[in-house]
């Protein structure tokens, strides 16, 4: 979406015309949909995740700065709902349970779970992940690799065992 | 020898190294076993996590979303706009009538500081139907129970928003279904589509971008002298004796130094996948001869670094101000040089004719890499099987399995039944029985799962 007709949208949904806010949700649905499936990696905890980010994108949208970009700024409160996600669902976890390398991504920091998910799900380009993480490029590049590389270790040293 | 960093090895994954870079790390793999083992490692987790990862919930769902986020936002106040208009209509109209002063000028405002952050095609939901809002919202909405309220997940307002918090009080909370109809007139009745509807239409006809700045003609408006054509003449020689200096002085350090050590041009793996475990000792096998002169690269002059940098032209350079400690750091100069020391060939202390038998099965193999088919690679497992009696100690051994494991599974891969599944998996399992700790462990075990899930 261009920026300027993006601005246009959060302008007229924040002065209360909601469908310009519905279309904004039509825009980013599917990418924040998949975010939030690789974030929670359940289809009906992304289902909701994804709609309550934009139920409170949606009630929260009167303060957003207008230097800040709309997806952005969707997306990370779709990130910190999923941390808030994530930690209610810790208890009631059974250990052990699933994939190695799902239990391996589950175990990163969530940025850098966002990044892994904003490049392998989405193959968006380094220079995208880092504004999406409003961080410098050098840091989104060490982010993702030190994600990767966690992964592969973890894998590694979890599956000892010849099977 | 200095290894791929795990960042080196994951920009080129992703093809974010810049030309120099890139073809430093293919040169490298090339030479290099166990880093390209390390990084067909990460292609196979890389593979794993985008399936495991990605969840397509059907089209059906989407049409649904919006509905469903709109039944829970609170009823709309009284509107007052934080960004100027004092009404919605006053706004729209405001806004058609800016759209109209800059028809055909779809860039971003010459303010515009941060990185444009257009989604992906990948993440392009595909074109809405030129509906206008105002309709789209008039369609039947499903029922509450099609799609579960995210009340359901237990979020609360405790979440962690950083500078994202949301306040706005949910006492506003009714339904849209509720409200009178006098807060929302119907789609006949909307004086003015508003920017969703605007935003449709032009979806439908997308302006062109301006590809090119404007001409900077502001110069000799503000007073400046034009330059003379003397002062021209003088600027055109400058940068043709510049460009002739550089053309001059262009010579590549690296390669000359690659040459001068008869380190092999290697094939490119990401051209080849299926070449995993092919990067043995081949590389003393067949050197080729330099091709060029090898100039000793002058003190002064500056070895290309692998550094990683966006691959397209468009991307922005990192922010300084944004810098920190976690910032790519880049290697220093010599470090291109030393990583690209070629491996000791690893089967060199065996006698005469057990090498001989190992360059036979490796010959074997690379033919098989370069040319594809389950007959070569069985016949290259064939060689391998020969080979593996005769390798000495726990590293040959473990690298001759490999090697084995690696042919048989790519037999498999090639034209899969149930014989060549069976054959590999027990090459594999013999591999992992005595395999250590590393990436090539992890590749083989990928292995075994797909030949016997």
């Amino acid at each position: 979406m261009e920026a300027q007709l993006e601005q246009e949208l959060v302008a007229a949904a924040q002065s209360g015309d909601r469908d310009s806010f519905l279309e904004l949700v039509h825009h980013y649905q599917r990418p924040v949909y998949r975010l939030a499936f690789a974030m929670t990696r359940d289809a009906d905890h992304a289902a909701s995740l994804a709609q309550e980010t934009f139920v409170r994108a949606g009630k929260g949208i009167k303060d957003l700065p207008e230097t800040r970009r709309f997806f952005p700024w969707v997306l990370r409160i779709a990130r910190n709902l999923a941390v808030s996600l994530a930690r209610k669902r810790a208890g009631s976890r059974k250990p052990g349970a699933g994939d190695p390398l799902l239990r391996s991504f589950e175990e990163l920091r969530p940025d850098e779970q966002m990044a892994l998910a904003l490049r392998v799900v989405q193959r968006m380009k380094y220079a995208d992940i880092a504004a999406l993480l409003d961080t410098s490029l050098g840091a989104a590049m060490v982010r993702l690799a030190q994600a990767r590389a966690l992964l592969l270790g973890r894998a590694d040293g979890a599956e000892g065992g010849v099977t | 020898m200095i290894h791929l960093t795990p960042q080196q090895l994951s920009s080129y994954m992703d093809g974010e190294l810049n030309e120099v870079s890139t073809e430093l790390v293919r040169r490298h793999m090339g030479a290099c076993e166990e880093c390209t083992l390390k990084f067909a490692a990460l292609e196979v987790q890389e593979e794993h996590l985008s399936h495991a990862l990605v969840h397509e919930p059907g089209d059906e769902f989407f049409e649904r979303f919006a509905a469903a986020v709109e039944r829970q936002l609170p009823q709309s106040k009284e509107p007052g706009s934080k960004r100027g208009a004092s009404s919605p209509a006053n706004r729209a109209a405001a806004l058609r009538e800016a759209a109209r002063s800059t028809a055909g000028s779809a860039g971003f405002p010459a303010a515009e500081t941060k990185v444009e952050i257009n989604p992906p095609e990948a993440m392009q939901q595909p074109a809405p139907e030129q509906k206008p809002a105002a309709s789209r919202t008039a369609l039947p909405r499903p029922a509450a129970a099609e799609l579960s309220p995210a009340q359901g997940l237990g979020f609360d307002d405790e979440t962690d928003f950083d500078d994202d918090v949301v306040t706005a009080a949910r006492s506003a909370d009714a339904p849209v279904s509720a409200r009178p109809s006098t807060t929302r007139p119907s789609p006949v009745e909307r004086p003015i589509p508003s920017a969703a509807r605007r935003y449709s239409e032009r979806k439908a006809t997308p302006p062109a971008r301006p590809t090119q700045r404007p001409a900077p003609q502001r110069r000799h408006q503000i007073g400046r002298p034009a330059p003379s054509i003397p002062w021209y003449a003088a600027a055109i020689l400058i940068v043709i004796a510049g460009a002739a200096g550089v053309m001059a002085s262009r010579t590549d350090p690296v390669s000359a130094w690659l040459d001068s050590h008869g380190v092999r041009r290697p094939v490119s793996r990401r051209a080849n996948p299926a070449s995993i475990g092919s990067g043995l000792p081949a590389a003393s096998t067949e050197q080729e001869p330099p091709t060029r002169p090898v100039p000793e690269p002058s003190p002064g002059e500056k070895t290309p670094s692998v550094q990683a940098t966006p691959s397209d032209d468009e991307a922005s350079p990192p922010n300084d101000s944004e810098s920190s400690a976690d910032d790519f750091t880049e290697p220093e100069p010599q470090a291109a040089e030393r990583f690209l020391t070629p491996p000791k060939d690893p089967f060199a202390d065996l006698p005469r004719a057990a090498l001989a038998q190992v360059r036979t099965a490796q010959h074997s193999k690379e033919a098989a890499d370069a040319n594809p088919s389950a007959a070569r690679y069985e016949a290259a497992a064939a060689e391998w099987e020969r080979t593996v009696p005769l390798l000495r100690g726990a590293r040959q051994q473990s690298l001759g399995r490999l090697e084995l494991a690696s042919s048989r599974y790519r037999a498999w891969e090639n034209a899969p039944n149930e014989d060549r599944a069976s054959a590999a998996a027990v090459a594999i399992r013999t591999y992992l029985s005595l395999a250590p700790q590393g990436a090539p462990r992890v590749v083989a075990k990928s292995w075994l799962a797909r030949v016997s899930p």
